[in-house]
């Protein structure tokens, strides 16, 4: 399939379509939000179950087949946060706490992100390796870290790293995944058969309607990406597909798939509107959410979810071309 | 049954900081609090956790004195910070020992 064609599978996706149907709602100032008990429970749902199918396929990898996306991943997490930063340096004339709070949201990453990719490559058939969920926990907590790190870099107060961290590690997003894992590493295959119907099964359904939520929300956004400004946008868009390359050349290098790689692509690309807002907002008071996270929730996560994706797989295809892999 | 008089104070506070906060007001001395969700709109616009859901407010009915050390915490670490409001009144309670 040519990139038009990706493009165009990945826009009638019933998720994508129905992310659009959240936007087009706000647009027409439509008075609807999920209960806050309902996403609360799709979102254990979506991490839980992305966590087991992980666990699953990670009980049946090689170490040796998994060490080295891993060191890479970690890489990565290190790597994109002080890209961003530095990258921010030059582009805008934001001070230091601001610079740092975006390079901790672009340094970790999205679950919905990924679990979209997965759909996505699911639909064309393309291998992507079980234990990308692994990988997916891995990033979320590095870039968190030295985005706060930069930040704190030159102020006059000290930052709570502690609480933050607390907040991250015990938050909802790591105990449902890493847990997840630990669940699907235990139960293998033949106990995830009894949890299959409703973790399987039912997955992209339940995937839509949480799209339609985070369409709800990032339309109520979308408003304020004109205070942040040009330079902010170019940012917001061009900052993931530098991230992204680098992400699919790493994990091509690592070994992974062109499949895998799209998918560590994606991660790399996507940055966080759930862990690392929590975490900014504590330790980083004086950074403005309307800025971390409009940029992150109104732009770069429709950017990811729309084109960023057929294009990640596309470029992983050109990466791998090109490395003879 | 005796009218005792103490003070109900609350506070509306974005949801991020609420276990921080609640941490720092049992330290000062408050012995029991009630939070519940709250929506609403005010001069301070939006913020994170909007996606986890916005505000909650947090109750409890103090003496005078613990009164004025929570407002003079929340002044010194809040309310520059966070989207953050508080106000107090007077109530009386039957049950001394609870407040």
């Amino acid at each position: 399939m040519n990139i038009f064609e990706l493009a165009l599978q990945n826009l009638t996706s019933p998720p994508v379509l129905a992310f659009a149907l959240g936007l087009l709602a706000t647009a027409l100032r439509a008075d609807l939000r999920l209960p806050e008990a309902v996403y609360q429970g799709l979102s254990f749902y979506l991490l839980l179950g992305i966590g087991i199918k992980g666990g699953v396929a990670l009980r049946d990898a090689e170490f040796s087949e998994i060490a080295l996306p891993i060191v890479g991943t970690i890489a990565l997490g290190v790597a994109i946060p002080l890209l961003a930063f530095f990258i921010l340096g030059p582009l805008t004339k934001l001070p230091a706490y601001e610079k740092g709070a975006l390079a901790a949201h672009y340094g970790s990453t999205s679950l919905v992100t990924f679990t979209a990719a997965l759909v996505f490559l699911e639909t064309a058939q393309t291998f992507v390796e079980g234990y990308m969920a692994t990988l997916l926990a891995v990033l979320e907590i590095p870039g968190i870290v030295v985005g706060l790190l930069l930040a704190s870099r030159g102020m006059s107060r000290t930052v709570n790293f502690r609480e933050s961290l607390t907040e991250v590690l015990t938050g909802k997003s790591i105990i449902l995944l890493a847990g997840g894992l630990l669940l699907g590493a235990l139960t293998g295959s033949s106990g995830y058969s009894q949890v299959e119907p409703f973790f399987g099964g039912l997955f992209t359904g339940v995937l839509t309607l949480f799209l339609l939520e985070l369409g709800l929300i990032a339309g109520k956004r979308i408003g304020d990406l004109k205070k942040v400004g040009i330079r902010l946008v170019i940012f917001g868009i061009g900052f993931p597909v530098i991230a992204g390359t680098l992400g699919i050349t790493v994990g091509l290098l690592t070994g992974l798939s062109v499949g895998g790689a799209t998918v560590l692509g994606v991660l790399s690309a996507a940055s966080s509107y759930i862990a690392a807002p929590a975490a900014v907002r504590l330790a980083l008071p004086e950074a403005s959410p309307g800025i971390y996270l409009t940029s992150s929730l109104a732009l770069t996560f429709p950017f990811n979810l729309i084109i960023g994706i057929p294009l990640y797989s596309v470029l992983a295809e050109i990466i791998a071309n090109g490395m003879g892999i | 049954m005796k009218n005792i008089e103490r003070k109900l104070v609350t506070i509306v506070i974005e949801q991020a900081v609420e276990s921080r906060l609640i941490r720092d007001l049992h330290r000062i001395g408050v012995k029991g609090h009630t939070v519940t969700k709250a929506n609403g709109s005010g001069p301070h616009g939006r913020r994170a956790g909007e996606i986890d859901g916005g505000n909650v407010k947090i109750e409890t009915v103090v003496g005078s004195e613990l009164r004025e050390a929570i407002i003079e915490h929340l002044e010194q670490n809040y309310l520059d910070k966070y989207a953050c409001v508080v106000w107090s009144s007077d109530v009386t309670v039957s049950r001394e020992q609870h407040f």
